[in-house]
C-alpha cells in the first residue's frame, strides 16, 4: 500500500503544501504543521493517478481555506478573553485608559462630525459632483448693489447666460429671501427660496407631494404658485394631503401650494433651510425692466456629460465679453462701466453647496480638530507611559511565558489585542459622547436667532474617521510595550531586572516628555492668544455706542405710504418714537454699522478721486451712536430736502481727500449711479473716526448726509433708538405709538448690542475651546513630567542610597534628579516655540488686535509651562533625598 | 503557549453529546490502538468505505479540539515502522474520551432502536 521506507527530500507538492500552512496562526502551525505535512505527504504519495492527486489537492486546499480562518478567530477569541481577564484584574488602569480614550476620541469625533456637516457633506441631489456654480472671478468688487451673501450675478446677466451657454445640460438661478406670512399687522417671516428656471430638473429632485413650480424663466409677476419644504409642511400643515385650495399668503400675494419638496433637500446653502420655493418672476413680464446693477441671484448648472469645470470655465470666459457688453448698466461713469465690462465668468464646484457657516467657521473647526488631535496625541503618550509601567510589572510573566516556549509574535499580538480592545471600547464610548459634544458645540455657535440649522449625523466618513483615530491611538500607546518585549530575555527577567531594559524605557520616556512639553506649549500659546484676542474684541471700543440701542425697522409698503410722502412721514415716526417712555433719542440710518453691511459711492473732491462709504442719517443718529463732532456741526432738522445739500465726513475722509487739512466748506461730488445721480455736497462737519462695518480693518473714509436729502428712499426705514429699557419693552411701546399714526405698519426690531455680540460667537467658541484644550494640554504635560521623574527616582534608588551614605546633601540629590527634567523642559520649550511660530501664521487672520508672535504671550506661556513642569518634577525629586541608604541597598 | 483546555464544567460524558461526525470517527479509530494522524485518516476512510475523507486541516482541527477537551492525549513521538520510519506524533484515547465515545455509541444505538420500534427500519429478525 505504501512505498518502501526511506528518507527522501520532500516532493515539490509537499513543499507547496508546507508553504500554504503559513495561512495558519503561528501557534497552530508550530504545533501541528509538521504532522499535517506528513499526512499530506502520505496521501499524496498514496495517490497514484492524476485524478486521485487532484482529489488530494482539492481536499487539502478546501480544508485550508475553511479551517485556517477558524483557527485565527479562535486564537483572537482566546486573546480577547485573556485581555478582558487582565483588564478586570487591573480596574484602575482600565478605567484610566478608557476615560482618556473616550474623552479624546469623543472630542475629535464631535469636531469632525461638525466639519462633515458644514464642509464635507454633498448636496443631497443626483450626482452632486457634476454641479457647478457660475460666478464672476474675484467677485463684483463692490460695483452696484449686492442684495445677499450668496448673490453673484444680475438677472439680465443670468438670462443672457442661459441663452448663450453650452456647458450645462440644465441651469437655474436662485436667491434667498424672507417672506412675510400671516395677516397684517401681525406678520411673521419665513425663509423663501426664489428659483428661476428648472431647479428640480437640474438637481434631479422629484417632489415629495404634488408637482413642481414652473420651470419657465420668463414667468411674469405676480406669482401664482409655490412649493413648501417638507419641514414647513410637517410643522405648519401637519403633513396633510395637498388640496387644490391650499393657499399661502406671502408678502401680500396669494399663492397656491402645488407641491412639497423632498425632506432631504433643505436648500443650497448649508445651515439655512428654506420654508417655501417661489418662482423668480419677471416684473411686468418685461426683461428690459430688470435692474442691471442689482446683483441678486446665484446661478447653478449641471455640467454636460464629458465637460469638466475647466472646460466650462474656458467656455464661460469666452462668453464673458459679449455677455457683460450686452448687459452693461446705464448711469455709471467711465470707470464704473469699465470695471463692469472687465468681469470674467467662471465655473466652480457646487458639490457640497454654499454656506456662510462654512465660510465663517471652516478654518476654526479644522484648527480645533488639530488641537483636539494634539491633545489626544499627548494623552496617548501618557497612556504609553502607563502601559510601559504596567509592562514592566509584567516582565516576570512575559519571561515565564517566553521560557515556556511562547513565541514573541504571540506576545506582541496579545499586547495589540489588549490595546485594540481598549481602543474599540474607548471609540464606542467616544462615539456616544461625541453625539452630545457635537450638539454642545453647535449650541456654542448659537446667536439670538438660535443655533445654525445643521443636521449632525453619523455617516461612513465619521465612522471611518473615528476608526482611524482609534487605530492610530492604539498603535501610538500600544507599540511602545510591544517594542519592549523584543528586549526581554527569557532567562534574564527571571533573575534580576536587566538594566538595559530600564534604560530603554527611560529613553522612550524622555522623548515622550520633550515632545509632550513642545506640543503643550503650542496648545497653551494658542489658548492664550485666542483668549486674549476675544478679550480685546469684547472690550474694544469701536467709537460707537452699542448698548441700550434698539434697532426699529418700519415697513412702508404694507402701510401703503407712497414714495413721495415717505420722507415726511419718516420725520413724524421718529418724533413719535422719541415720545415713547424710556426712549432717550432716535435717528434713522440707511446702513446699520458694525454688522457687515456696506454702502459705497465714488467721490471726487478737488483733484482727488476715491471711494467713500455713505450713510444717510436723521439728526438723532450722532447722539444715539455717541459719535463725537470734532469740527463744524452735525446734521439738524433744518437740513431739508430743498435746502443746500450738506455732508459730515470723518477724519479718515479728511486724510484721504484733503491731506488732513480741514475739509469744512469744501464740496464733494458723488459719481453717478442708477437712482443716485452725481450730486454736490458741502461739507459742514467732521466726526471722530469709528469702525465701519466690522471691528476688523482700518477706518474707511465715511460721509454722513441728512436723510431728508436721500435720493432713493425705499420700502423700509431703520431707526436707531437709544433707551434705558429692554428692547422688547421699547418695541412694544413704539409699536403701539406708531399704529396710532399709521395703522397696519409692520414694525420689527432687534437689540443692536446683542447683534454685535452675535457676530463674536465664532471667536467666543474658539476662545473657550482653545482655553479648555490649553489647560488640558498643560495638565497632561505635567502628569507626564511627574511620571518620568518619579520613575527616574525609583530606578536610581540604589545610586541615591549610596550617595546619601557617602554624605551627599539633600539639595544636591534633588538637583541631580531635576537636572534631567530641566534639560527636557528646555528642549521641549524650544521645539514648541519653533512649532508655535510656524503655526502662528495659520491663525494670524483669526486673531483680533494681537500678533501670533506676541512676545508677552510667548514668554508668559513658556514661563507658566516651565514653572508647572518643574513643580511636577520637584515633588517626586524630593523623594530622592529621602531614600534610606540601608533599605535601598538591601532591596537589591 | 500553554495548551488550552476548554473542558465543560460538568465533566460528564453526556455533556459532550451529540459528537460531530468527524470527532466520533476519530475516537472510534483510536479505540483499539494508538495511532498517528495519517493512520487515523486511513482507518476512518477504510471503515467508511472512503465516504469520509479527512483533509489534513480538518483532521488536525479536530485533534486540537479533542486534546483541549481532554478526550484524547498526545503520546511521545515515535517512528512508525509502517510508514517510512519517520517520527510521528501518536494519540490515544483518555478514559474520559473512551466514556464519551461509548456514550455516543449508545446514543446512536438507542436512535437505531427507536427507528426499528416505529417500523422505520426492519426489526432484527
Amino acid at each position: 500500500m505504501t512505498p518502501p521506507a526511506g528518507r527522501r527530500r520532500p516532493s515539490r507538492a509537499v513543499r507547496v503544501f508546507r508553504a500554504l500552512l503559513a495561512l495558519y496562526p503561528g501557534e497552530f502551525r508550530d504545533e501541528y504543521g509538521r504532522e499535517m505535512a506528513f499526512v499530506f505527504a502520505d496521501r499524496h504519495r498514496a495517490a497514484s493517478t492524476f485524478v486521485e492527486r487532484l482529489l488530494v489537492w482539492t481536499e487539502a486546499l478546501w480544508g485550508l481555506a475553511t479551517q485556517a480562518p477558524k483557527e485565527h478567530v479562535q486564537m483572537l477569541l482566546h486573546d480577547l478573553r485573556y485581555a478582558v481577564r487582565a483588564l478586570r484584574k487591573d480596574k484602575t488602569f482600565a478605567l484610566t485608559v478608557l476615560v482618556t480614550l473616550a474623552l479624546g476620541i469623543g472630542a475629535n469625533t464631535a469636531i469632525f462630525q461638525l466639519i462633515e456637516a458644514v464642509a464635507l457633506r454633498n448636496l443631497p441631489v443626483a450626482a452632486p459632483d457634476r454641479l457647478a456654480q457660475v460666478r464672476i472671478a474675484g467677485g463684483n468688487r463692490g460695483f452696484g448693489i449686492t442684495t445677499s451673501y450668496y448673490a453673484q450675478l444680475t438677472r439680465p446677466v443670468w438670462l443672457e447666460l442661459r441663452r448663450q451657454q453650452k456647458a450645462f445640460s440644465g441651469i437655474f438661478a436662485w436667491t434667498q429671501g424672507q417672506g412675510r406670512v400671516g395677516d397684517l399687522p401681525e406678520v411673521r417671516n419665513i425663509a423663501t427660496l426664489y428659483v428661476s428656471g428648472d431647479m428640480f430638473g437640474t438637481l434631479g429632485l422629484t417632489p415629495w407631494k404634488g408637482t413642481t413650480i414652473t420651470a419657465d424663466t420668463q414667468v411674469p409677476c405676480p406669482n401664482r404658485t409655490a412649493m413648501v419644504s417638507h419641514g414647513y409642511w410637517m410643522r405648519e400643515m401637519g403633513g396633510r394631503e395637498l388640496r387644490a385650495s391650499e393657499r399661502l399668503r406671502i408678502n401680500g400675494e396669494e399663492l397656491q401650494i402645488v407641491g412639497v419638496t423632498p425632506p432631504s433637500f433643505t436648500g443650497l446653502a448649508v445651515g439655512e433651510p428654506f420654508d417655501a420655493v417661489i418662482p423668480l418672476c419677471l416684473p411686468h413680464g418685461d426683461e428690459a425692466a430688470l435692474r442691471r446693477e442689482l446683483f441678486d441671484v446665484a446661478v447653478v448648472g449641471r455640467l454636460r456629460p464629458g465637460w469638466t469645470l475647466q472646460q466650462a470655465t474656458a467656455h464661460l470666459d469666452a462668453l464673458s465679453t459679449g455677455l457683460f457688453e450686452a448687459t452693461v448698466p446705464t448711469g455709471y461713469d467711465a470707470s464704473g462701466t469699465k470695471l463692469y465690462k472687465g468681469y470674467r465668468l467662471e465655473a466652480a464646484s457646487m458639490q457640497s453647496g454654499v454656506g456662510a457657516v462654512r465660510d465663517r467657521y471652516d478654518k476654526a473647526l479644522w484648527l480645533l480638530l488639530g488641537m483636539t488631535g494634539l491633545v489626544l496625541l499627548m494623552a496617548s503618550a501618557n497612556l504609553a507611559n502607563l502601559l510601559l509601567a504596567r509592562a514592566a510589572a509584567r516582565d516576570g510573566e512575559v519571561a515565564i511565558r517566553l521560557a515556556l516556549g511562547g513565541s514573541r509574535p504571540a506576545l506582541a499580538r496579545q499586547f495589540l489585542v489588549e490595546c485594540g480592545l481598549l481602543a474599540v471600547v474607548g471609540a464606542g464610548l467616544g462615539m456616544v459622547l461625541a453625539q452630545g459634544l457635537s450638539r454642545l458645540l453647535l449650541w456654542g455657535l448659537s446667536t439670538t436667532a438660535g443655533a445654525p440649522a445643521i443636521a449632525l449625523r453619523v455617516d461612513w466618513r465619521v465612522l471611518a474617521f473615528t476608526g482611524a483615530v482609534s487605530v492610530a491611538t492604539c498603535l501610538l500607546f500600544g507599540l511602545a510595550p510591544i517594542a519592549r518585549t523584543s528586549r526581554i530575555q527569557a532567562r534574564g527577567a527571571l533573575g534580576t531586572r536587566g538594566a538595559s531594559q530600564d534604560r530603554g524605557r527611560a529613553a522612550i520616556q524622555r522623548v515622550l516628555v520633550s515632545v509632550q512639553t513642545a506640543l503643550s506649549l503650542v496648545l497653551v500659546l494658542g489658548a492664550l492668544l485666542f483668549v486674549r484676542s476675544f478679550h480685546r474684541l469684547t472690550t474694544f471700543d469701536p467709537g460707537l455706542r452699542r448698548d441700550g440701542i434698539t434697532v426699529l425697522m418700519l415697513g412702508y409698503e404694507e402701510a401703503q405710504i407712497p414714495r413721495e410722502r415717505r420722507s415726511e412721514a419718516q420725520r413724524a415716526f421718529v418724533a413719535a418714537i422719541k415720545t415713547v417712555p424710556g426712549v432717550i433719542d432716535a435717528g434713522t440710518t440707511t446702513n446699520i454699522p458694525l454688522l457687515g453691511g456696506s454702502w459705497g459711492h465714488g467721490v471726487t473732491l478737488g483733484s482727488v478721486e476715491n471711494g467713500a462709504n455713505f450713510t444717510w442719517i436723521g439728526p438723532g443718529y450722532f447722539p444715539v451712536m455717541g459719535l463725537r463732532i470734532v469740527e463744524g456741526r452735525g446734521l439738524t432738522l433744518d437740513d431739508r430736502r430743498e435746502s443746500l445739500k450738506v455732508a459730515v465726513v470723518n477724519q479718515a475722509f479728511a486724510r484721504t481727500f484733503t491731506g488732513g487739512a480741514s475739509p469744512i466748506g469744501r464740496t464733494l461730488r458723488t459719481h453717478p449711479e442708477p437712482e443716485y445721480p452725481a450730486t454736490d455736497y458741502v461739507i459742514v462737519g467732521v466726526t471722530a473716526d469709528t469702525k465701519y462695518n466690522s471691528f476688523q480693518g482700518e477706518t474707511p473714509a465715511m460721509v454722513y448726509c441728512p436723510d431728508s436729502q436721500f435720493p432713493a428712499i425705499g420700502a423700509w426705514a431703520t431707526v436707531m433708538t437709544r433707551s434705558d429699557l429692554p428692547s422688547e419693552t421699547v418695541l412694544r411701546s413704539a409699536k403701539a405709538k406708531l399704529r396710532q399714526i399709521q395703522p397696519g405698519m409692520v414694525v420689527d426690531s432687534f437689540d443692536f448690542g446683542q447683534a454685535v455680540r452675535d457676530g463674536f460667537v465664532g471667536q467666543r467658541l474658539m476662545a473657550m475651546l482653545a482655553g479648555f484644550f490649553g489647560i488640558i494640554a498643560g495638565l497632561v504635560a505635567v502628569v507626564g513630567m511627574y511620571g518620568m521623574v518619579a520613575y527616574a527616582v525609583e530606578r536610581r534608588r540604589r545610586e541615591l542610597g549610596v550617595r546619601t551614605a557617602l554624605g551627599a546633601e539633600r539639595w544636591q540629590l534633588i538637583g541631580m534628579v531635576m537636572r534631567q527634567a530641566v534639560t527636557l523642559v528646555l528642549v521641549g520649550l524650544a521645539l514648541g516655540a519653533a512649532l508655535a511660530l510656524v503655526g502662528g501664521r495659520v491663525i494670524k487672520s483669526m486673531l483680533f488686535e494681537i500678533q501670533p508672535n506676541d512676545p508677552w504671550i510667548l514668554g508668559g506661556g513658556a514661563a507658566i509651562l516651565a514653572a508647572s513642569a518643574l513643580l511636577a518634577s520637584y515633588v517626586p525629586a524630593r523623594r530622592a533625598a529621602r531614600v534610606d541608604p540601608l533599605e535601598a541597598l538591601r532591596q537589591e | 503557549m500553554s495548551p488550552r483546555r476548554t473542558v465543560p464544567d460538568d465533566d460528564t460524558p453526556e455533556s459532550f453529546l451529540p459528537l460531530p461526525r468527524d470527532t466520533f470517527h476519530i475516537l472510534v479509530s483510536l479505540a483499539d490502538r494508538d495511532r498517528h494522524g495519517y493512520s487515523v485518516m486511513l482507518d476512518v476512510a477504510e471503515r467508511t468505505g472512503n465516504a469520509l475523507r479527512l483533509s489534513p486541516s480538518s483532521l488536525y482541527a479536530a485533534i486540537k479540539r479533542l486534546l483541549a477537551q481532554g478526550l484524547i492525549a498526545e503520546l511521545a513521538e515515535r517512528p512508525d515502522p509502517e510508514h517510512d520510519d519517520e517520527r510521528r506524533r501518536y494519540y490515544q484515547l483518555t478514559p474520559l474520551g473512551r466514556r464519551v465515545a461509548k456514550a455516543e455509541a449508545r446514543r446512536l444505538e438507542q436512535l437505531l432502536a427507536d427507528a426499528r420500534a416505529t417500523g422505520l427500519l426492519p426489526r432484527r429478525g
